[in-house]
């Protein structure tokens, strides 16, 4: 089948913070309107909406629409956990694509900071039930890695300590403080080795962007960037010795990104990944090539994944300091890559950035790494 | 085939996943996992159709009384219905070829690391909301 060439024309988002008088749908709209304001449309050029979110309930794009005039369309809500709205984008590109389209909004957005402690599993998943929370996966996976590899908790630190003060100058984030190593492995244990403020926070937040073809593409009012891979991939169930240092979900959707777009780990100028806990942003740098396996602390160490390294991780803050409304995560992850490749991105800008890739993986789901991971790869050539 | 059941009994004793572990004349916790008849493939908790060969049949095989243990965490403060402290992990039976996971004993990390000899028993892993104790296999160090 012949595909088009699909371009993201229109970005925007809501702060990720405590929105405790907004209900979810107004805030979903919000992002929605500052993406069409972006693009320069007023909402008739738009095809279709996908809208993601894991918590938001039943029809959020429909409540979130209903706002700003945009109804009749088809719109489809989509639930893929923290891969959410990312699948969303996925299942818009294709359909630009495939020519169905030529303009798709596509909307994350949730709401979470009512909720009380870490995010529950279901109830019918055999490692929650034993109390394997969130936090537990991702400790579980930081002790082996440790043991494999002999990076220290210092290590797992420092991410957070990075991404903390990325935040600094982004006004989007929930955290927009820096953090000292100190003050990071001085939180209170959560999980050990995972201390507070290496777990991301719950928060709110939408966001929002355009998908469409060349030719809408050229009508909108800013330069528009080109999506060069966008995989979804769902996680494998084993049940005997997986290596949950190094996960086979990241791995295999990063490969086929890497293939579709025609471009290697090394051609990637800056990446947004899921940090939801410090050491997945580790493991996340060995999956998608960046580093070889065990060599994640060495990138930390020298700044490589600080703005004005070789190769920055999460110039937007990340989970950790953005917050996670899951829902609303992979989207953006998108705006910020949007804005950095347009060289809007202000004193967090990655200098000279013209190919990026953004990581958004999640659920779980006992025996699998994850149920679900997207990879997109972005170019502003 | 359903995964994870509590059982009530007539004692009111609520047994978590009690398919796969039971008492022996001995005393001691075995654990039970479905093996399938077609590829080997060992699982636990069981599944519907083998994810290596799509096979429906399974044998309930008893596991080796001993595993080692590949990962775990303490961890603290979860809430719900969970202690303040209880530590989780995953332990290899290399000889069935599956992972089980399960919480531990212990909840000192200088008792514990990883690679180490575990062995099982059963004890009460919470109270469930409505009063019962909620018992379940449970690891614990063999080695120190």
């Amino acid at each position: 089948m012949t595909t088009r060439p699909v371009y993201l024309i229109g970005a925007g988002m809501m702060a990720f913070g405590k929105h405790k008088e907004t209900p979810l749908s107004e805030l979903a709209a919000g992002a929605a309107a500052a993406a069409l304001a972006d693009a320069g449309f007023n909402g008739d050029e738009i095809g279709a909406a996908y809208v993601g979110t894991q918590w938001g309930g039943s029809m959020v794009g429909q409540r979130a629409l209903k706002h700003i005039g945009l109804l009749g369309m088809p719109i489809a809500n989509v639930e893929n956990a923290c891969s959410s709205s990312s699948t969303a984008l996925h299942l818009a590109q294709m359909a630009v694509a495939a020519g169905m389209h030529d303009a798709i909004l596509v909307i994350g957005a949730d709401k979470l900071t009512h909720i009380a402690g870490p995010l529950p599993r279901h109830p019918d998943d055999f490692d929650g039930s034993l109390g394997v929370s969130p936090p537990a996966v991702y400790a579980t996976r930081a002790r082996r890695y440790m043991f494999e590899y002999g990076a220290t908790e210092e290590d797992l630190a420092s991410v957070c300590v990075k991404n903390r003060k990325h935040a600094v100058d982004n006004d989007k984030a929930l955290f927009q403080a820096a953090v000292s190593m100190d003050e990071v492995l001085g939180s209170r244990l959560v999980a050990d080795p995972l201390t507070l403020l290496q777990c991301c926070a719950r928060a709110d937040g939408a966001a929002a962007v355009i998908v469409g073809s060349e030719a809408w593409a050229r009508k909108a009012a800013q330069s528009p960037v080109r999506i060069l891979a966008s995989q979804l991939c769902s996680g494998l169930y084993r049940s005997d010795f997986r290596d949950m240092t190094s996960p086979e979900i990241t791995v295999r959707c990063a490969q086929k990104a890497y293939a579709q777009a025609g471009l290697q780990p090394s051609d990637i100028h800056f990446a947004e990944v899921h940090d939801a806990f410090s050491i997945a942003e580790m493991l996340y740098y060995e999956a998608l090539g960046f580093c070889g396996a065990g060599q994640a602390k060495h990138l930390l160490r020298e700044g490589a994944t600080t703005i004005g390294g070789r190769l920055p991780v999460n110039p937007s803050g990340g989970l950790i300091a953005k917050g996670h409304p899951p829902g609303a995560t992979g989207i953006a992850q998108v705006v910020e890559a949007v804005e950095q490749l347009r060289g809007h991105a202000g004193k967090r800008q990655v200098k000279g950035a013209k190919n990026a890739l953004t990581h958004c993986t999640g659920g779980g789901v006992s025996g699998l790494d994850h149920g679900a991971c997207t990879i997109h790869i972005l170019t502003s050539d | 085939m359903i995964q994870e059941t509590d059982i009530n009994t007539a004692t009111s004793e609520r047994r978590l996943h009690g398919d796969y572990w039971a008492r022996a004349e001995d005393g001691d916790v075995e654990l039970f996992g479905y093996t399938c008849t077609h590829c080997g493939t060992c699982y636990l908790p069981a599944i519907a159709t083998c994810a290596a060969c799509r096979g429906k049949d399974f044998t309930r095989t008893k596991l080796s009384s001993t595993g080692e243990l590949y990962t775990y965490t303490i961890v603290r403060g979860a809430g719900g219905v969970w202690p303040a402290e209880y530590t989780v992990g995953y332990v290899d039976y290399p000889e069935e070829k599956v992972r089980v996971c399960g919480q531990i004993r212990e909840t000192d990390s200088a008792k514990l690391k990883v690679g180490m000899r575990v062995g099982v028993e059963q004890a009460v892993l919470y109270t469930a909301a409505d009063g019962a104790p909620v018992t379940c296999f449970r690891f614990h160090a063999l080695e120190h």
